[in-house]
């Protein structure tokens, strides 16, 4: 990294942060807050970057009906366009195979019938291309600790490596075809810069990775769109763009991931000045994404679309598995626009298996449903965020998104978010509008603590370690969004409880 | 009953075999009269056959693909329930003393969790398999590799199965004695004495790292079986499910001699096993024999020991244990399935075709659609003739008639009408897994002149057909060159190829019917 481009990242980073850091000593002191929201007011796009793209456990479990049930339910609230998952070569799908005379020959079997599910379904594949076959790999006993064991070492021989890709890719262009493919996404490799990946040294031996693969595909299609580094903790970006840059590498887009609960100084990098201290922790995926679209713009390609394809909240305490999820999420969607393409929560269900099967439902997993199917409370938030407009009107609140609809109702996210070390707590808020009826009719939706928590509706029944099929309906039928609460604003305001961890989802009439 | 034939059935195989060319004069037609009176006496005919299936293994049971496939073979069969291997295996998690959780960016911890034991999968398995009205027949395998002697015996099926004996019979106890206890609690013990539990797979061979083989097999299974009863004495265990229909005799002797529980014996055999190894034998018993006589010596075994009463379950059988698409993927497994049904029929309290489905990995994952899988349905959920051949023996009634031929089964229905299969067996087209196509039109057909007495002399009759021209996805598939990879609109055309051809709808005529069945052609046959 040269000296003027990390200035100018930690300038960036610096200004999208101070807006941030304000926000602790005003909540902290106040149990009511009060917004001024003008429906007249001028507005931005907004795109639905958080929920257009999800993780998901690897690809063979997409093979299983519990996955797809997941992922017909999660799609149905979200309207998610694309899912991505590990080990789309890994050796249980039997892609790459040698004959007795050791050569190669592919069978794509597998492959075709995950795909097809996906498409079936109305949901586009990412194909993250990895990990290595073992007949393929230079070490076959290079495992990866997760519980399936995918192999993380380079090829064998790279001559080997181009012929799978591009049998891959015409295979998929000769299936789906080309003007379908052409709208997938290709990211070579998953976390390299980590244990995924057994290259030595391991950015330059990933980077010839990325080259061959990239125009291997390209070979293929020019269509085709290819991205990476797939780093963890937003590594090597800068030094990918110029490598690519230098070698005339084909690049449609960067992809990096970073999780809420990685430290500041980890994300952001250690020549920084920036620490922990300086973030709530829900700022610290964000605080990446910003601090690398700038890396990006700043780059000889500065055009390049950014995906960030695996994210989560903080998740001490198994709190993936609370209402807690909402305001975190929220906040991610705050601070996050405009900087990401596509922000990809890792992972819309609980079908995986990176540790093992799941021993119960609750266990702090990424997923927005539980083993069984059982809706967690960030299955919900999805579905009230779903609802946001797609135009948003600016606003200093640190606790809303305020947005407008086609037809010129607004639609507002409101969220409690705990201050950080401090317990959750209910607050409320006052919004006052202007530019609309005075007694405009309004629907308030919510998930909070108490409603459509299903770690309460799972204590009522005893907390089973497996639930029968009859309890997980019980529990969604329990959890489920009741129709929205209606009012009408008085005098134009209206004043709003929020409980403890909770996500509201106002719409007021034009 | 009368029953002519004009070319003797055996004569007219060994012809085949040696010359399938110079049968093809129409002149070569065999010729049968049948009599059959809808009021003649009937025994029970209880359909052993559709009772229970083999599948892939367990963990392929949470397969949406499998799924599919189960709700279509239930749809056509009504079976009970399902039979598989691997219950135990590493990959459905269910011993696991030493998990671990592992969250990205930290470090991997030991699991707080205080049982050994998870049961996410096996209940998400079965459960599964309820819901669509189907049981299961619960074999006991493999080692868990954290339970086995030797973390290091996999066998050579492409999952790679432990076929150790454990390392300790405490440990395999508990265990034993946990997933019991489970399942009797989430299932209630009404409907898991209803359940079948088999001990281990195919002991005699390659499944099973004792030594020796037999008597470390009867160790696992006193242990397993007294454990179970432990549970409740209402669970239903049995043994030796050995491979060619072994150890039978040796099985119940060693039960009687140390009193341990078997309420049935379970054992395999497949159409293309050995004389050699079944009897112990130098005679060459063809393919259309072999399943008999295989039932037939474990009847006799059994009514010979100590517990004649004691139901015998032939928990695998196929035509084929290889795969071998000129056998198993054709309309050829028409005649030789009912006629295998028809010599059985009364030795055995059920048969379990191995499998319902292609959705199956013992040699990898699937290359082509008809490679000569066990399935009824290839990958895709397409229907192969088998599919249509047990749909159309499914429409038998309960009650059967006795016959003297060797190609017919005929059964009376519920409301007074008959059910009978008619067929022409003829040895497959190819053996080995190299597929031959059919020879086309000539085969010599076979003409059957069934009278029928004792039903309106002009009654209304269905006709149901499955050979090369009828109910027969291959034909398509032979027709655009049998592509490997099939697309999803090729996906579309076979699977409606596949299915059952329309009905014939016909009258007899002055009490007869002219049937005329090409080879390796099962007609079913429905009176009003």
């Amino acid at each position: 990294m040269s000296a003027d481009v990390l200035t100018m990242t930690n300038l960036r980073t610096l200004a999208l942060i101070a807006g941030a850091l304000a926000v602790f000593p005003v909540s902290n002191a106040i149990a009511q807050e009060h917004i001024q929201i003008d429906a007249k007011a001028a507005a931005a796009p907004f795109p639905h970057f958080w929920e257009s793209m999800f993780g998901s456990g690897r690809a063979a479990l997409a093979l299983r009906e519990s996955y797809r049930e997941d992922l017909r339910a999660v799609h149905a609230v979200t309207g998610f366009r694309y899912v991505r998952f590990h080990g789309i070569l890994h050796d249980e799908l039997g892609v790459y195979n040698e004959d007795e005379h050791g050569n190669p020959f592919y069978n794509f079997t597998y492959i075709d019938q995950i795909y097809d599910g996906l498409l079936k379904e109305g949901v586009k594949p990412v194909v993250e291309i990895s990990f290595m076959p073992k007949k393929l790999a230079f070490n076959p006993d290079a495992l990866h600790p997760f519980w399936y064991k995918p192999n993380v070492s380079p090829p064998k021989s790279m001559e080997r490596w181009d012929g799978l890709m591009k049998a891959f890719a015409q295979h998929l262009v000769q299936r789906y075809g080309i003007d379908e493919v052409a709208t997938w996404y290709f990211e070579v490799w998953n976390e390299p810069n980590i244990d995924f990946w057994g290259g030595i040294p391991r950015k330059e031996s990933y980077f010839e990775l990325y080259d061959h693969t990239a125009r291997d595909l390209k070979s293929v299609s020019p269509r085709l769109r290819v991205g990476g580094p797939a780093t963890a903790a937003a590594a090597w970006i800068p030094d990918f763009l110029r490598f690519t840059a230098d070698n005339h590498t084909p690049i449609d887009f960067i992809s990096s991931h970073g999780y809420d609960d990685e430290p500041i100084e980890r994300l952001l990098g250690p020549d920084q000045p920036l620490r922990d201290k300086d973030f709530r922790e829900e700022d610290h995926t964000c605080a990446a994404v910003a601090h690398v679209r700038s890396q990006i713009d700043t780059s000889t390609n500065p055009h390049l679309p950014l995906l960030w394809t695996e994210w989560n909240v903080p998740g001490a305490n198994e709190a993936r598995d609370t209402a807690y999820v909402g305001p975190a999420l929220a906040e991610a969607i705050r601070t996050c626009d405009g900087h990401v393409e596509h922000l990809a929560f890792w992972t819309f269900s609980d079908v995986f298996e990176e540790g093992g099967p799941a021993r119960k439902p609750f266990e702090g997993q990424f997923g927005l449903r539980a083993t069984g199917g059982i809706n967690k409370p960030s299955f919900y938030d999805y579905a009230l965020l779903h609802h946001l407009g797609f135009e948003r009107i600016a606003n200093a609140s640190k606790n809303a998104i305020i947005t407008k609809l086609d037809d010129g109702t607004l639609a507002i996210a409101l969220w409690n978010l705990p201050d950080p070390g401090k317990p959750a707590r209910a607050e409320k808020i006052t919004l006052e509008f202007q530019g609309l009826s005075s007694n405009a009719a309004l629907t308030i939706a919510r998930v909070d603590d108490e409603h459509s928590s299903a770690l309460k509706a799972y204590e009522a029944l005893g907390s089973p370690a497996y639930p029968l099929p009859t309890q997980v309906q019980q529990m969604n039928r329990e959890t489920a969004l009741p129709p929205p609460e209606k009012h009408i604003l008085d005098h134009g305001t209206i004043t709003l409880d929020l409980g403890k961890n909770a996500l509201l989802l106002v719409t007021v009439d034009r | 009953m009368r029953n002519h034939t004009t070319l003797d059935r055996l004569t007219l195989a060994v012809a085949l075999l040696l010359s399938p060319g110079l049968l093809l004069s129409p002149s070569a037609h065999a010729q049968e009269q049948i009599t059959i009176d809808a009021k003649a006496p009937t025994t029970p005919f209880p359909h052993f056959w559709e009772k229970t299936f083999g599948s892939g293994r367990a963990i392929l049971a949470l397969r949406d693909s499998y799924r599919k496939d189960l709700r279509t073979v239930k749809q056509a069969t009504g079976f009970q329930s399902i039979r598989f291997h691997g219950i135990f295996n590493d990959e459905v998690g269910l011993y696991d003393p030493e998990r671990q959780t592992k969250n990205p960016g930290l470090a991997a911890e030991q699991a707080n969790d205080a049982s050994i034991y998870n049961f996410s999968y096996v209940d998400q398995i079965y459960d599964g398999l309820l819901e669509d009205g189907v049981k299961p027949f619960v074999e006991m395998s493999f080692m868990p590799r954290k339970l086995s002697s030797e973390p290091n015996a996999a066998h050579a099926f492409w999952y790679h199965p432990n076929v150790a004996p454990p390392q300790n019979y405490d440990a395999w106890d508990k265990m034993i004695r946990a997933f019991a206890e489970h399942l009797v609690r989430r299932y209630g013990i009404d409907e898991v004495a209803t359940w079948q539990f088999e001990v281990w797979n195919e002991p005699n061979i390659d499944f099973w790292g004792g030594d020796p083989k037999q008597s470390t097999y009867f160790d696992l299974y006193d242990h397993t079986a007294r454990t179970l009863k432990a549970v409740s004495k209402r669970i239903q265990v049995g043994g030796p499910s050995t491979a060619q229909a072994a150890w039978v005799t040796p099985f119940l002797a060693h039960v009687k001699e140390k009193n341990v529980p078997a309420d049935f014996v379970s054992t395999h055999v497949y159409a293309n096993d050995t004389a050699d190894n079944v009897m112990h034998s130098a005679e060459n018993i063809p393919r259309d024999q072999m399943v008999y006589r295989a039932v037939k010596m474990a009847h006799d075994q059994i009514a010979a020991s100590p517990f004649p009463k004691l139901p015998l379950i032939f928990s695998e059988y196929n035509a084929s244990y290889a795969n071998e698409p000129n056998v198993t993927d054709s309309p050829y497994m028409g005649p030789w399935l009912a006629n295998t049904i028809r010599q059985c029929d009364g030795l055995t309290d059920s048969m379990d075709y191995w499998a319902f489905s292609d959705v199956f990995e013992e040699q990898g994952v699937v290359r082509s659609p008809f490679y000569g899988g066990f399935g009824l349905l290839a990958a895709g959920n397409i229907p192969k003739p088998t599919f249509n051949i047990f749909a159309a023996l499914h429409k038998l009634g309960e009650r059967r008639i006795a016959a003297a031929s060797d190609s017919v089964l005929a059964t009376t229905t519920g409301n007074s009408g008959l059910a009978l299969a008619l067929w022409n067996y003829a040895p497959p087209t190819g053996t080995g897994a190299t597929y031959i196509a059919p020879i086309g039109p000539g085969t010599p057909a076979k003409d059957f002149d069934l009278i029928l007495e004792n039903v309106p002399a002009n009654a209304a009759v269905e006709l149901w057909r499955i050979d090369n021209d009828h109910s027969n996805v291959l034909k398509l598939y032979d027709a655009i060159g049998r592509p490997d990879n099939l697309s999803q609109q090729q996906i579309k055309q076979l699977r409606a190829a596949g299915a059952m051809s329309p009905a014939e709808h016909l009258h007899l005529d002055k009490g007869k019917l002219h049937l005329s069945i090409p080879a390796h052609g099962l007609a079913v046959v429905l009176v009003q």
